[in-house]
């Protein structure tokens, strides 16, 4: 590789995209645009687990409007980047939460929203409940039971923060 | 009409407090069940609110509370049909997939009145499958709301337990 | 309606892998579906059966309240109800007060009466929102959530929290009314009036509304009666039922209210009946408003289990704070019923005591469950396209189905 660096317009055609976009992935510039890009399309999947899916609902109306910082349900998983998982999960809704997941394309990130799905919550020891971190990889928890529409907007905003971070994390993910 | 009157004639059992709205036919006899749920129906309880188990040490009382829609004088009142059963000896069963001695808890049988009130149909679902109540009749007799995991568990009968428990109660 | 009829017997013995037709599954990860899987077995693309998969929520509520104290289950209640806490957390405590034997006192009737119909309406608008998503009308949506904050406003200011109230505890309330929630009260109302006129224009009337919903999940009275639907769904198919009437309880006795009752019980009049109840909960809170008694807050044998410190400050502030004894609560032996007219319907509970520390058995029924049959016997024969409407307007909501 060493000697062919910087004559990109080698070789056949696919060979040379994929050497560009290797070049152009190493660039600041590039990876900025790309987290920039990516923390203002947080859409997250359109699936209720439980009952904070209320203060869900509540969030993307009027008042609070998450849209304004790109968070914007969506109905199909293929499309989506973001799963919320609102309250408690009973075992029967686990699976297809999980499944749900699994169908996501990646990146993708993970938010636990309600007492409920950090640690049980008021639902704790029951025999049908499940909590979130046994199941999925969560990168944001909101406190609250049910957390109110703003603290779901801050987990939003913490979300965008981690993601310009790690914005080495977004490049090269492979499914 | 007289509801006192009317109620004993369908069973001896009738406790009946006005003043705390408390009105409860039992019939011993499972067998009699039927007769007196249309008994009911044909005085103007039309529809059923809840079917429930309670469950003691040596029974099952299971519950129907009705009410009507109907009738005038009756919309004010939430009557109870309950009628009582024995329950089987728990005994111990080799399981093969957990390869040990699982304790089963045989499941009790009474008539179903979904015949007499059709709007009973989920609350029977509910009652079988969480307190093993089969009712003889009922015509899509399926788990409601319980994953398959739950199979034969019968969660709300008092010596359900689970994993899970010991963490904090009991 | 198509001119096929299917009856539920040709229905009940189709095969589940559906060799003649075409079974769907939809949900529980589906825009139109909720926290339920609804399967619906179809002919071309007319429903022949549909059987609701529910429990996909099912938290046990039951089995955590014979485990928990006896107060212990007014938040879990409150949870599983979460558009309408305070009528979960009523009817909960109208059954604990009849074991206990305590009658609250005027003004705390009259404040439970004003926190429950502020609550209905916003859980109609919530209804209402969500229907508008299920026919397609974001604007809809927009419009009832947006509407619904400012009554949420109210009730936080009324009792401390934002949806969540546990504000109504045996005895009595915990909160009295703050000062200037009157005339707040009244800006909100004065505008939920005008917003109603533009609901009408903009929803109510608008003639594809009618299209889709007009003649669409027909209820006729006597199934409406025989398969015990509750709620504004039962009274849009003609029968004069409500529990504040025929059952009354906190203040609705003095009340002076209408219960609106429709003839169709089509999808349109399910969502008519509810723009009515809202407008008769407003001339309620008015009343309430006007009407309400002085005077305690809290029932007498409540009041003297008070430490010194805690009736200062009830006499300060007009707030009960939570006496310690409320967790030692041994109701004495016995078994009580209570009902309460939800946003939804009728709540009903049958709790049974032993006089122990945890109650014996604790057995509630929500008003979404017992409208299940709307899908079973209504959605048959109508096309797929319709089952959303179907859906939309009986105001169904998963988590309270399935507790």
């Amino acid at each position: 590789m060493a000697d062919s660096e910087g004559l990109i317009f080698l070789g056949n055609l696919e060979e040379v995209a994929k050497k560009a976009l290797e070049f152009l992935n190493k660039k600041d510039f590039v990876k900025d645009m790309i987290s920039w890009g990516v923390d203002f399309s947080l859409w997250p999947v359109h699936l209720m687990t439980s009952c904070c899916g209320a203060e869900f609902a509540a969030a993307a109306s009027p008042r609070f409007d998450l849209e304004r910082l790109g968070f914007l349900p969506f109905g199909g998983p293929r499309q989506t980047n973001l799963i919320v998982v609102e309250g408690t999960t009973t075992i029967k809704m686990a699976r297809v939460v999980r499944r749900v997941y699994d169908q996501m394309p990646s990146p993708k990130w993970v938010i636990a929203m309600g007492a409920c799905a950090m640690d049980g919550g008021i639902f704790f020891n029951s025999y049908n409940t499940i909590v979130a971190r046994e199941y999925l990889p969560v990168d944001v928890y909101v406190p609250g039971c049910p957390p109110r529409p703003e603290a779901l907007a801050r987990a939003v905003l913490m979300l965008q923060e981690k993601i310009k971070k790690e914005k080495d994390a977004l490049i090269g993910v492979k499914e | 009409m007289n509801l006192k009157e009317e109620l004993s004639r369908i069973s001896q059992a009738v406790e009946i407090d006005e003043k705390k709205s408390h009105y409860k036919v039992s019939v011993e006899d499972p067998s009699k069940l039927i007769k007196a749920a249309q008994d009911l129906k044909s005085l103007g309880f039309d529809h059923v609110v809840s079917v429930t188990g309670v469950d003691y040490p040596d029974k099952i009382e299971v519950i129907w509370h009705v009410s009507s829609y109907s009738v005038e004088e009756l919309k004010s009142i939430n009557l109870a049909l309950s009628v009582s059963v024995k329950k089987p000896e728990p005994r111990k069963e080799y399981d093969p997939n957990k390869r040990a001695l699982v304790l089963k808890r045989p499941p009790v049988r009474v008539p179903s009145l979904v015949s007499v009130w059709p709007s009973g149909a989920f609350n029977e679902r509910e009652a079988f499958e969480m307190f093993g109540i089969i009712f003889e009749g009922h015509p899509d007799l399926r788990y409601l709301m319980l994953p398959e995991d739950f199979y034969e568990a019968w969660p709300l009968r008092k010596d359900f337990q689970h994993e899970k428990m010991k963490v904090f109660l009991e | 309606m198509s001119e096929k009829v299917y009856n539920l017997e040709e229905a009940a013995t189709l095969s589940p892998s559906g060799e003649k037709y075409i079974v769907l599954q939809i949900g529980p990860s589906h825009p139109g579906s909720g926290h339920m899987r609804l399967v619906v077995w179809l002919d071309g693309d007319i429903i022949v059966k549909v059987d609701p998969d529910i429990g996909f929520v099912h938290r046990t509520s039951e089995w955590l309240s014979e485990r928990r104290e006896w107060i212990k289950a007014v938040p879990i209640v409150e949870r599983i109800m979460l558009p309408d806490t305070i009528h979960a957390n009523l009817s909960y405590v109208l059954a604990v007060e009849k074991l206990l034997g305590i009658e609250p006192p005027p003004r705390a009737q009259y404040l439970r009466s004003l926190a429950a119909e502020i609550n209905r309406i916003t859980s109609h608008l919530y209804g209402i929102g969500i229907f508008g998503i299920f026919l397609g009308s974001s604007t809809v949506y927009m419009w009832a959530f947006g509407d619904r904050e400012p009554f949420l406003d109210l009730m936080e200011m009324l009792t401390g929290a934002r949806i969540t109230y546990s504000y109504i505890i045996p005895g009595g309330v915990r909160w009295d009314m703050p000062n200037g929630f009157k005339e707040r009260a009244e800006t909100v109302l004065q505008y939920m009036e005008r917003r109603l006129k533009d609901y009408e224009d903009i929803w109510v009337k608008n003639p594809v509304v009618q299209a889709r919903t007009i003649n669409v999940g027909v209820m006729k009275r006597e199934d409406a009666i025989s398969l015990g639907v509750v709620g504004p769904n039962l009274r849009a198919s003609g029968v004069y039922y409500d529990t504040r009437k025929h059952k009354p309880y906190a203040a609705y006795k003095d009340l002076d209210f209408e219960v609106p009752v429709m003839k169709n019980g089509d999808a349109y009049d399910r969502l008519l009946i509810r723009v009515e109840e809202i407008k008769q909960s407003i001339r309620m809170i008015r009343q309430i408003l006007k009407d309400i008694p002085e005077g305690k807050i809290i029932a007498d044998n409540i009041y003297n289990q008070l430490n010194p410190v805690m009736k200062k400050v009830y006499e300060e502030k007009r707030r009960v704070m939570f006496p310690a004894y409320m967790i030692h609560l041994r109701p004495p032996p016995g078994e009580a019923t209570s009902m309460v007219e939800a946003g939804r319907g009728e709540i009903f509970f049958y709790i049974k005591s032993t006089g122990d520390k945890y109650p014996y058995r604790f057995r509630w029924v929500t008003p979404s469950f017992r409208n299940l049959p709307f899908f079973t016997h209504v959605a048959v024969g109508h096309r797929l396209a319709d089952l959303p409407a179907i859906y939309g307007s009986i105001d169904y909501f998963p988590p309270e189905a399935d507790r």
